[in-house]
């Protein structure tokens, strides 16, 4: 089974969140979803927000979902590194609490001045994508 | 001569300093431990995005229509300074080289006939340069690692925050060049002032030497490679930021240790001489009661 597999890492700025051996992952590209498996063309791809599916082996009907802010990903034949500023396990994510944190930033919207606002408005878009993600 | 109790009050004053310093080492030594860790943690990170941007820049056509923040204005003539210190003092040398080594920079640059603009990370450095050059400071952030709840934890979107501000200034023409100068951190003992140029950004020179380390079928890209390029700058802006900010970090609490460590060995020879002085006077004042009460009784 190990021969099947292929170098898996997750990194964000603050620290390495992920490295192991996997069969398969799937990617939420800029220009669409896309599957990686062991010997897999070099490719430089951006992500958008969105899930990354990695499963232990090929067809792993429960993969590990993992919700990325966007990033980037490097391919190559035996390594997918995904870079990555925001990563959230989907399984550990509280739906109840992230609710409370989309509120809490819907209700200041009005009140925070016109620089910060654009933030908040990216800022909010991803959690609803993340919202959408975990009940997805 | 000072009395016998003001020695004593002296004695006890440099005994109590000594102590804070000596604390206050042992906090920075603990600090530093921790601020070196995540040095190392976001190294993984700064490497694959190297890797990324050397790998686009190797299939790179150079044109006019590619990022500025790549190429450039075009023009060299407004340079914008950001200068990284620390928030707080008591760091031996690690904030005053720093702004030393900035002022030098400027005057330079000023020769030069080119316009400064200074942006400031850390509030030693604001308030050390808004002293001379008040009418360059364009921009200040103060309090890096220090938001409630963080434990002193640097976090990546302090960076981001500046990194967009300068993306911001970069784009409405405010200038035309950008370079940081921070301490970099090469040992315990050694923070060094440096500068790094942030716009537009340099491309690893040995180049052909990374792609001989990296020899693999030719890469595809998804988008195509400028617009990966539009997406990869800003990133690699801030995660260049947030290293430097790491850096300065590890290196301002290693000058506080070494500081601390200093300060207390020199409260130690103080307490020492101190207490020699002491024991002096005590024994002269002991003599002179001494002969006073026999010449006294030699007199009856």
């Amino acid at each position: 089974m190990d021969a099947d597999k292929f170098q898996f890492d997750l990194i964000s700025p603050e620290e390495k969140l992920m490295s192991e051996r996997v069969g398969m992952v799937t990617i939420p590209g800029e220009e669409g979803e896309f599957g990686v498996v062991i010997g897999h063309a070099p490719l430089l791809a951006a992500m958008k927000p969105g899930v990354i599916r990695i499963g232990r082996w090929l067809n792993d009907n429960a993969p590990r979902r993992v919700f990325v802010s966007g990033g980037f990903v490097d391919v190559g034949p035996d390594h997918c590194t995904v870079l990555a500023e925001e990563a959230h396990d989907l399984d550990l994510v509280d739906v109840t609490t992230l609710d409370a944190e989309i509120d809490a930033l819907a209700n200041s919207m009005a009140a925070t001045p016109e620089e910060e606002r654009r933030r908040n408005e990216i800022r909010l878009t991803l959690l609803k994508a993340k919202r959408s993600a975990v009940q997805g | 001569m000072p009395s016998l109790k003001e020695y004593r009050n002296r004695i006890a004053s440099v005994k109590s300093t000594r102590k804070i310093t000596s604390a206050m080492k042992m906090v920075a030594a603990s600090k530093l431990k921790k601020a070196q860790d995540r040095a190392q943690e976001s190294q993984p990170y700064a490497t694959a995005m190297a890797n990324m941007l050397t790998r686009v820049a190797a299939n790179l056509v150079v044109t006019p229509t590619l990022p500025r923040l790549l190429i450039g204005t075009g023009s060299e003539q407004v340079h914008l300074l950001v200068v990284m210190t620390a928030d707080k003092g008591l760091a031996g040398g690690f904030n005053g080289n720093l702004v030393r080594f900035a002022r030098q920079k400027i005057r330079e640059l000023t020769d030069a006939g080119k316009t400064v603009k200074i942006m400031t990370v850390g509030r030693k450095a604001r308030d050390l340069l808004r002293r001379d050059h008040k009418d360059k400071l364009v921009h200040s952030i103060t309090d890096v690692g220090n938001t409630p709840g963080a434990k002193g934890k640097i976090a990546f979107a302090e960076a981001d925050a500046v990194s967009s501000w300068l993306q911001q200034a970069f784009a409405n023409g405010e200038f035309d060049v950008a370079t940081l100068i921070y301490n970099e951190f090469r040992n315990v003992l050694a923070q060094v002032p440096s500068e790094q140029q942030l716009i537009p950004f340099r491309l690893p020179e040995e180049r052909a030497a990374n792609e001989n380390a990296l020899p693999m079928a030719p890469y595809e890209f998804e988008p195509d490679e400028e617009e990966l390029l539009a997406h990869l700058l800003p990133k690699n802006l801030s995660i260049q930021i947030y290293r430097s900010m790491l850096d300065s970090s590890a290196g301002f609490y290693a000058a506080q240790m070494t500081a601390m460590d200093n300060a207390t060995r020199n409260a130690g020879d103080m307490i020492k001489k101190l207490s020699l002085q002491y024991n002096r006077a005590r024994q002269a004042f002991i003599t002179k009661e001494l002969i006073e009460i026999i010449s006294g009784a030699e007199a009856v």
